[in-house]
């Protein structure tokens, strides 16, 4: 700030949410901050608010000078707010600005993993996702980078972003894989909860709605059905989940590739509904590149051309 | 009969050869305990996958009843999971789930952290987090992934699709944080995040997650000028507050 330097992009995830254990005030070292915070928790608080408020404030001057700039779901703003800033939540947080986008097109964390635990099935999955998806650059870095620098945990796994029909027509590529005998074991595909029709969550997925449905929970419910009703071969439904206890709800599916015909019906199905149930909750809710890709994938939304 | 004072190690089955009636039912098997493998879950002896204390099983008993129940379960059969606990098994149809999860559920009137806590000292409920007690948490890929896409929604939305030749200010590289050096090189960006713990840079250094690493304020505003200017892609690990 004083040496007048503005960034492009600013955003933050210091631990702001945990103004004792996690945020460090400035000026303090890491080892007078443990030592305050067992001496003095008030005070450490304090100062720990005091100085969110000023790191907010300079994030604040910093979009005014023309940096693109976001909160990254620590609740920096709220922090800020509560130590007296009026205008910390000058700035979008990065549901609303970066990711409804990709929601209202389907597209959220779809994830598989190779119950062989052989490393090698999850190579030739990875080439199977550029076979399918050859001029999506995006994807394409991400995929030969994540083979490149992501270390495997547990059985080998694989995520990336894919959008509706993306992921049915994913998904029925895997059967077909495992069906010809090119992977040594079927592949389970699932998803996080946090993902485009499948939570309800006001301080995060659904934060300022568009049509303030921020804390409708009907299309959590709804999706963990719809996936009961498609055939996902397990189901969950939970609540709190990072938010914490109160402030959300979401559900979850699995569904296991294993070569079958009968699975092969059951992907397409769970894997066009499910996503599609995102679609329709952004299409209810006004954003225009859902009621878009509702159209172009043929969503059934009863009231949906009453609407637009 | 296993206590909860015994150190288990679990680790999922790999291969072709089957414990179960089916690979619907093995899938499960091995998803549940490949979510408290120590290479995956933060606290695998309490069975805390991640997230404070997101949990697969509600206690070491409920773990092996599922696991039991999960290697005779039937075709056309679904075990029903209550609060990371198996409370039924239904005969459903061979197109039905296998396993129905409701976890951490509570009437809005009782959804605070002081009720659920002390239902859960009663052993009445778990915190199910997200993928914990679903079953199928991944480890910090999901994280890299999605600061990654974030990252290139700002670019699509604001650069015309690249951050090349732009710079990234931020901050924190804890287990979230951490991602964002390699989430926005990935993005073509010169990126400068400020830690104020130098063993966190390091850390992300060595995975190969973050380029360089300064204590210097100037040094690190040279790098950022050089790298954006070149249009190349930089990581630089700021240690300050």
């Amino acid at each position: 700030m004083r040496r007048g330097v503005t960034p492009d992009v600013l955003t933050d995830q210091t631990s702001a949410h945990d103004a004792l254990n996690g945020y460090v005030p400035t000026g303090v070292s890491l080892e007078e901050a443990a030592e305050l915070r067992e001496r003095d928790p008030q005070e450490y608080v304090r100062r720990s608010m005091a100085s969110m408020r000023a790191h907010c404030e300079a994030m604040v001057e910093m979009m005014r000078r023309g940096a693109v700039t976001f909160d990254y779901g620590n609740n920096l703003r709220g922090q800020a707010r509560d130590a007296g800033f009026d205008d910390a939540f000058a700035f979008p947080g990065f549901v609303p600005a970066y990711i409804r986008p990709l929601f209202a097109q389907g597209k959220g964390p779809f994830r598989w993993v190779a119950l062989s635990g052989d490393p090698a099935d999850i190579y030739r999955t990875d080439e199977l996702v550029l076979e399918l998806f050859p001029d999506d650059q995006h994807l394409r870095r991400w995929i030969t980078e994540a083979r490149a620098k992501v270390a495997f945990q547990g059985l080998p796994a694989r995520i990336c972003w894919l959008g509706q029909g993306e992921r049915a027509r994913f998904g029925v590529a895997l059967n077909d894989l495992v069906a010809r005998g090119e992977l040594k074991a079927p592949i389970v595909i699932g998803r996080d909860h946090l993902d485009t029709g499948s939570v309800a969550s006001p301080f995060r997925e659904t934060e300022a709605m568009k049509d303030g449905s921020d804390a409708i929970a009907d299309w959590p419910i709804l999706n963990a059905l719809v996936n009961v009703a498609s055939g996902a071969s397990w189901v969950s439904f939970h609540h709190g989940g990072g938010v914490g206890i109160g402030n959300s709800l979401h559900a979850g599916q699995v569904i296991v590739a294993d070569g079958t015909p009968e699975m092969r019906e059951r992907l397409e199905r769970v894997l066009t509904n499910d996503p599609g149930m995102g679609v329709v909750r952004h299409a209810d809710a006004g954003y225009e590149t859902a009621v878009e890709t509702a159209r172009e994938q043929g969503i059934r939304m009863p009231m949906l051309d009453a609407r637009f | 009969m296993t206590t909860t004072t015994d150190v288990r190690v679990i680790r999922a089955p790999r291969g072709t050869e089957l414990r179960c009636r089916g690979w619907q039912q093995e899938a499960a098997l091995r998803m549940l305990m490949n979510n408290l493998d120590p290479d995956v879950a933060e606290r695998p002896e309490d069975l805390v996958v991640y997230g404070g204390t997101g949990r697969a099983a509600r206690s070491w008993e409920a773990f092996d009843a599922m696991v039991a129940t999960l290697e005779t379960l039937a075709d056309d059969e679904t075990m029903i999971v209550q609060s990371g606990k198996p409370v039924a098994v239904f005969r459903t149809h061979r197109g039905a789930p296998r396993v129905l999860i409701a976890n951490s559920n509570l009437v809005p009137r009782w959804a605070t952290w002081d009720v659920f806590r002390e239902l859960e000292r009663q052993g009445l409920t778990m915190y199910g987090q997200m993928t914990a007690g679903s079953w199928i948490y991944i480890g910090t890929q999901g994280i890299l992934q999605g600061t990654y896409e974030t990252f290139g929604s700002v670019a699509e939305q604001n650069f015309g699709g690249s951050l090349a030749g732009k710079w990234v200010l931020t901050g924190g590289m804890g287990g979230m944080g951490g991602a964002q050096p390699l989430a926005a090189t990935l993005n073509d960006a010169a990126v400068l995040c400020v830690e104020v713990d130098p063993r966190r840079i390091e850390r992300r250094i060595e995975t190969r997650y973050c380029d360089r690493m300064t204590a210097r304020l100037d040094e690190a505003l040279r790098w950022i000028r050089e790298a954006t200017g070149r249009r190349e892609p930089l990581s630089v690990g700021l240690v300050g507050n």
